[in-house]
């Protein structure tokens, strides 16, 4: 396979000008981050310690195999959510190293409001369970949290994707053999008490441990008993008498150390693909890619540039190369593992979805993950390109993609408008892992295109009752379209909202593929075969 | 996670720093790299920091003696884990079915030991020792041979040690 | 000569006998307690017989059993090692009294030197320079008879031996109150409230005399050994001949050995035990009537078999040596190897023995009585082994101990190991600057020295063993293991 070559220059003004604006924008993710994971009010601090609790990063720290890497997923979810008050969405979830095994690890975050859930706490443990479902990932739940929300109750319990999800998820992982560990540090209330229940192991810890559906007020206040949280649903209780738990632990660190212990007695299952190169570090410097990325969201760039700061050796082995070339194509080694690539080299034409088409079905026929790198302003629009069939093509291109039985991942390089974001496989199309850089903007169109769009109906509404066009209405219009598309569309309100796994520093993109690849050729997705494409 | 260990009694934090291209270890201040490690039986050969050692390992409870270049160093591992069975915090022990007492093996005032019998118990044809989870006094017990008990009735207590939890 | 023996002892010496046992056709019958099941000379025997007894070491002091197995068994001698019974008067009559023969001295000179006093005036009779000493009869006569004596004194129980309740009084004004306790504690320990004081020596050195005597009125010494080096009173490491020993202090030590052993018309294997002040002058401190521990050393110098020497003389056999014949060749040096641990005051410890690995090599001999498996513990003598070294210098032979100390690997249990190895290789050792305070002394040199890349390794040997560690070191899965610590 041949090496990329860079033709970016690295002493260019342009270089270094977007060098420094998206070193400033992986650094505004770093304190973002910081802030999430580890500021917290002080009192509620002294409070974890007083009773002898660890902070989830620290049951993290000791849970996980030393020297291995963790992926975390959607670190700033909720980040501009309920005022700020649910870093992370009170919760911590990702993918490590525990016993020589990948699992997921889900941990509630008492240091937030005693753990409670919010509706984006839910959707972000919902969503690293249907990871786990996808991928077969075992589980390890590190319980602490008060139960959810009660204010919010109605964007949290009722629907599909709400609570009940997650223990409907825990149920499937267990049918379909996917192991999981509960470990109770805290309260598991309501709810909550399901976690541990439903888990296929779990781990108490005596004194703080607790798991109930009614907690102690609410049992005062449905019956009239009091009781302490410890005789209601303690360890000794729930080890000795209930079984409804398994292992009593006398603190936290025995409890990690019993779950370690129990993580080492799962089978480890064949993955369906295995690598089939030895790993190679990229040739090319992932340090450029901030040079690389413009700072404008409406201009282009070369995403060769990136596919040879992402891959293996930065070998490439690219398909049809001088065909619909708005769409590069190829295969190239991922840590070990061979994946079929799609990136946008500018809009998608009839040629290059057609070729898109084309090569997504290749690489079903291999057997080849793929990986999506979106900068993606859309199909192109107008009455030659209409002419032409470029719906039909797209169309040809979701269904290819959506019917894909390979694993697919997909990268937020840069823009991701319209519906170049469903060809390329955007979050509605089930890709395992779905992850954006700090610059990428997401919406149906651009602010500007959309501002516009609605300024011409507009006018064209008034015009047709005759009415008289006041610029005044039509510049607000226009004004407010702007502001909201501005704040709507930015990567932070996307990980806000889970539309996607999280932020990543740019740099990080090869390890975080590879975390998130390794785990997603677990399994195939279904079998293969397609619907109906319209030729 | 780091491991905390001692050598000869020194107490020591070893850290997995990295596995590749070698295992790369932290021990105390100093960082060291494994370049091969074989073992036969209870002889071993490693390579550390380019030097190569060849001896001898032998567990002896939670301790590891180590012979290397012609003297022994004694390596404890502190284990997060309490031993299996292990029971602190069990002040009495209560019948788990009914039965019958068989014989008194301690009297009240006694220290026993872990494992040390403390009764035996029949029932359904099935003589069971009941043994001491934990090191302790016994403070009383409460039944005599031959005496008749329902499940959940207090067989033993423990004496409350000094310095327990609570 | 003797068809079968029946061996009263256990561990290294019951083994080492067996080997000349089986070398000279002899039978051999082991005896043990339910503790000892497996241990190795239950296994080398021709023999074996269990003993009943709740305490392990009772059962080897068990006379009327060990008689009752002897005759059941079909032996016709009985040999009873050194510790046990081998210093009881008793149980060489009772050996006797069943038709047997007791392989050692007879009862009568058992007893005589097993008495302190006895056999200090027997030797004053005879020549053989003893310390001014006093025994207690009244408290006030002592006293001021231990006045005359002079400090520094040494005092202990008149019936004891070892070092059991002895002290040193320095000066008048300590002498009551040591008396006092001295007198409770030999009540104590032995029955017999009776004190001995006796001119306590600055710097002694402890040298011994082995000399062999038989039914023919013959006596020859093997020389002597030099066994200075003591913790807890007890000897660690021994060798002959003694260093720095001038020729006439060794002519007249040994001489004043063979004239008391003739005196006494000591047939059997016998040390005479010397203490020796840095003026030269020797005093004598008892005779041991039985087979030493560190008898290997007079073996390697002599190339001697003393337990076959000791069977003929009980066979009634005239010794098979003459002492003009009788030259020493080289030198040789034995350490006691034992469970204990030198850096916590040499307590004894206890465990599983889990590697056992021989040291090879030209002049080194390992005798033990011990195997893989073997549990260690508190009910018997700490002592597991003995190894030995033989050179044709000291320092050769000094050199080969170190060398095999290094090789020698016995795990599962703490040892002495690498405190012996230390103590052989200091300058002063190897300079033969040898007195009984010795370890006391150079305590502070005796120590490990620190060697952090060495203990680096064991760490990592230790943790490699460790089947969590291990893999946790090395099962990670890749890209896992290539990217190590990071997370996003």
């Amino acid at each position: 396979m041949k090496r990329l070559e860079s033709a970016v220059r690295t002493n260019s003004a342009e270089f270094r000008r977007r060098y420094a604006h998206n070193k400033g924008l992986a650094a505004q993710l770093r304190e973002r981050q910081q802030a999430a994971r580890h500021e917290r009010p002080a009192r509620d601090l002294e409070r974890l310690a007083k009773h002898g609790k660890l902070l989830p990063r620290q049951r993290l720290e000791r849970l996980l195999d030393p020297g291995t890497p963790f992926l975390e997923l959607s670190s700033l979810a909720a980040n501009m959510a309920y005022g700020g008050e649910s870093p992370g969405a009170s919760c911590l979830t990702g993918i490590g190293i525990v016993s020589g095994r990948e699992v997921m690890i889900h941990a509630d975050d008492p240091s937030v409001k005693g753990g409670a859930w919010y509706p984006l706490t839910i959707k972000k443990i919902v969503r690293a369970l249907d990871i786990a479902v996808e991928n077969h990932l075992p589980v390890v739940h590190l319980c602490d949290s008060a139960g959810g929300q009660l204010q919010l109750q109605s964007a949290l319990f009722p629907d599909r994707y709400m609570a009940g999800r997650i223990f409907r998820n825990q149920c499937v992982l267990s049918k379909m053999g996917v192991k999981q560990l509960a470990l109770v540090f805290g309260h598991c209330t309501a709810g909550g008490a399901y976690v541990p229940a439903l888990s296929d192991y779990n781990v108490i810890v005596r004194g703080t441990g607790a798991v109930f559906l009614g907690g102690p007020p609410l049992v005062k206040a449905a019956t009239g008993e009091i009781v302490s949280a410890d005789d209601l649903g303690g360890a000794d209780l729930h080890t000795r008498v209930s079984g409804t738990c398994d292992y009593p632990a006398a603190d936290e660190d025995e409890a990690i150390a019993i779950g370690r212990e129990i993580v080492a007695q799962w089978e480890v299952r064949p993955k369906w693909r295995a690598p089939e190169a030895s790993i190679e570090a990229p040739l090319l410097e992932a340090d450029d890619l901030y040079g690389i990325i413009p700072d404008d969201i409406k201009q282009t760039f070369e995403m060769r540039e990136v596919i040879g700061r992402i891959v293996d050796g930065s070998r490439f082995h690219e398909y049809k190369p001088d065909y619909g070339t708005t769409l590069v194509c190829g295969y190239a080694h991922l840590w070990g593992y061979r994946v079929g690539i799609l990136a946008n080299n500018g809009i998608l034409f009839n040629d290059s979805a057609i070729k898109g088409a084309h090569f997504i079905e290749l690489c079903n026929q291999n057997n080849t993950p793929l990986l999506f790198l979106q900068n993606i302003t859309g199909y192109m629009v107008g009455r030659e390109y209409e002419k032409a069939g470029i719906t039909k093509d797209g169309a040809k291109m979701i269904m290819a993609q959506t019917c894909s039985h390979v694993p697919k991942l997909t990268v937020m390089c840069h823009g991701s408008f319209g519906a170049g974001n469903y060809g390329m496989c955007g979050r509605a199309f089930d890709g395992r892992f779905l992850f954006g850089w700090p610059n990428h903007q997401i919406a149906v169109m651009g602010g500007e295109q959309a501002a516009g769009t609605l300024a011409e109906v507009k006018l064209r509404q008034l015009q047709r009752t005759g009415a008289a066009v006041d610029e005044a209405v039509i510049g607000k219009l226009r004004a407010e379209t702007l502001r909201a598309y501005e704040d709507q569309t930015s990567a932070y309100y996307s990980t806000s909202e889970l539309w996607d796994d999280g932020i990543l520093d740019p740099v990080d993109t090869r390890n975080a593929l590879g975390v998130a690849l390794s785990v997603a050729v677990n399994v195939p997705q279904g079998m293969p075969g397609n619907g109906v494409f319209r030729f | 996670m780091a491991y905390r260990i001692q050598v000869d009694g020194r107490d020591t934090e070893v850290e997995i720093r990295a596995r590749r291209p070698l295992l790369r270890l932290r021990i105390g201040d100093a960082e060291h790299t494994l370049q091969a490690a074989e073992a036969c039986g209870q002889q071993f050969t490693l390579v550390l920091d380019g030097v190569s050692h060849r001896g001898w390992r032998c567990a002896s409870g939670d301790d590891l003696q180590v012979r290397l270049n012609g003297r022994t160093y004694t390596v404890h591992l502190v284990r997060r884990q309490r031993a299996a069975g292990t029971n602190e915090g069990q002040e009495e022990i209560r019948a788990s079915m009914p039965g019958v007492v068989v014989a008194v093996h301690a009297s009240a005032g006694q220290a026993v030991n872990t494992g040390d019998g403390l009764l035996t118990l029949e029932s359904m044809k099935l003589q069971m020792t009941i043994v001491a989870s934990h090191a302790g006094v016994v403070a009383q017990v409460h039944v005599v041979p031959e005496a008749v008990f329902e499940r959940g009735a207090l067989l033993v207590s423990f004496a409350r040690q000094e310095g327990s939890a609570e | 000569m003797l068809k079968r023996v029946l061996i009263a002892n256990r561990g290294e010496i019951a083994c080492r006998i067996m080997r000349t046992l089986e070398r000279m056709g002899i039978e051999s019958v082991a005896v043990y307690h339910h503790e000892d099941r497996a241990a190795p000379h239950v296994r080398m025997a021709t023999a074996a017989v269990q003993l009943q007894a709740e305490v392990p070491t009772a059962a080897y002091l068990d006379q009327g059993q060990l008689v009752e197995v002897a005759r059941r068994s079909g032996a016709d001698g009985v040999h009873p090692g050194y510790g046990f019974l081998s210093e009881n008067a008793a149980f060489a009559e009772r050996v006797a009294d069943a038709g047997l023969t007791f392989i050692g001295p007879d009862a009568a000179t058992i007893r005589l030197m097993g008495d302190k006093i006895r056999s200090r005036d027997f030797a004053a009779e005879h020549g053989v320079p003893v310390a001014p000493s006093v025994i207690a009869e009244d408290a006030a006569r002592f006293a001021a008879r231990a006045l005359e004596i002079g400090f520094p004194l040494l005092i202990k129980a008149a019936a004891g031996g070892g070092g059991k309740g002895m002290r040193i009084v320095r000066s008048a004004a300590e002498l009551a109150g040591n008396l006092a306790t001295a007198a409770a504690e030999a009540q104590r320990y032995f029955g017999d409230g009776r004190i001995y004081a006796e001119r306590y020596i600055e710097q002694p050195r402890h040298i011994e005399v082995q000399v062999l005597g038989d039914r023919h009125g013959n006596v020859v010494h093997l020389f002597e050994r030099e066994c200075s080096l003591q913790r807890r009173y007890q000897k660690i490491v021994e060798e002959s001949p003694a260093p720095n020993l001038p020729e006439q202090v060794r002519a007249a030590m040994c001489a004043a050995a063979v004239r008391l052993a003739r005196a006494a018309r000591y047939c059997n294997a016998g040390t005479v035990e010397f203490v020796l002040a840095a003026d030269g002058a020797f005093y004598f401190l008892e005779m041991n009537t039985r087979l030493q521990v560190e008898h290997p050393v007079t073996e390697c110098v002599l190339g001697l078999d003393l337990v076959a020497e000791q069977l003929r003389i009980a066979a009634g056999e005239p010794l098979s040596v003459r002492q003009e014949a009788l030259q020493v060749r080289g030198h040789a040096i034995e350490c006691r190897v034992c469970a204990e641990e030198p850096e916590h005051d040499f307590r004894p410890a206890t465990g599983r023995i889990g590697v056992l690995q021989l040291p090879q090599g030209p002049g080194v001999r390992f005798d033990g009585g011990i195997r893989v498996g073997q549990a260690v513990t508190p009910a018997f003598d700490s002592m597991l082994a003995k190894l030995v070294a033989h050179g044709s210098t000291r320092a050769e032979a000094a050199a080969r101990l170190a060398t095999a100390l290094a090789d020698l690997a016995l795990l599962g249990v703490p040892t002495n190991i690498d405190y012996l190895r230390r103590v052989v290789m200091h300058p002063q050792f190897l300079a033969g600057q040898l007195h009984t305070g010795f370890l006391a002394q150079h305590a502070v040199a005796l120590r490990p020295v620190e060697s952090p890349a060495e203990a680096a390794a064991a760490a990592v040997a230790a943790l490699l063993a460790e089947p969590a560690f291990h893999q946790v070191a090395f099962a990670v899965p890749e890209p896992y293991a290539t990217i190590g610590p990071w997370n996003n």
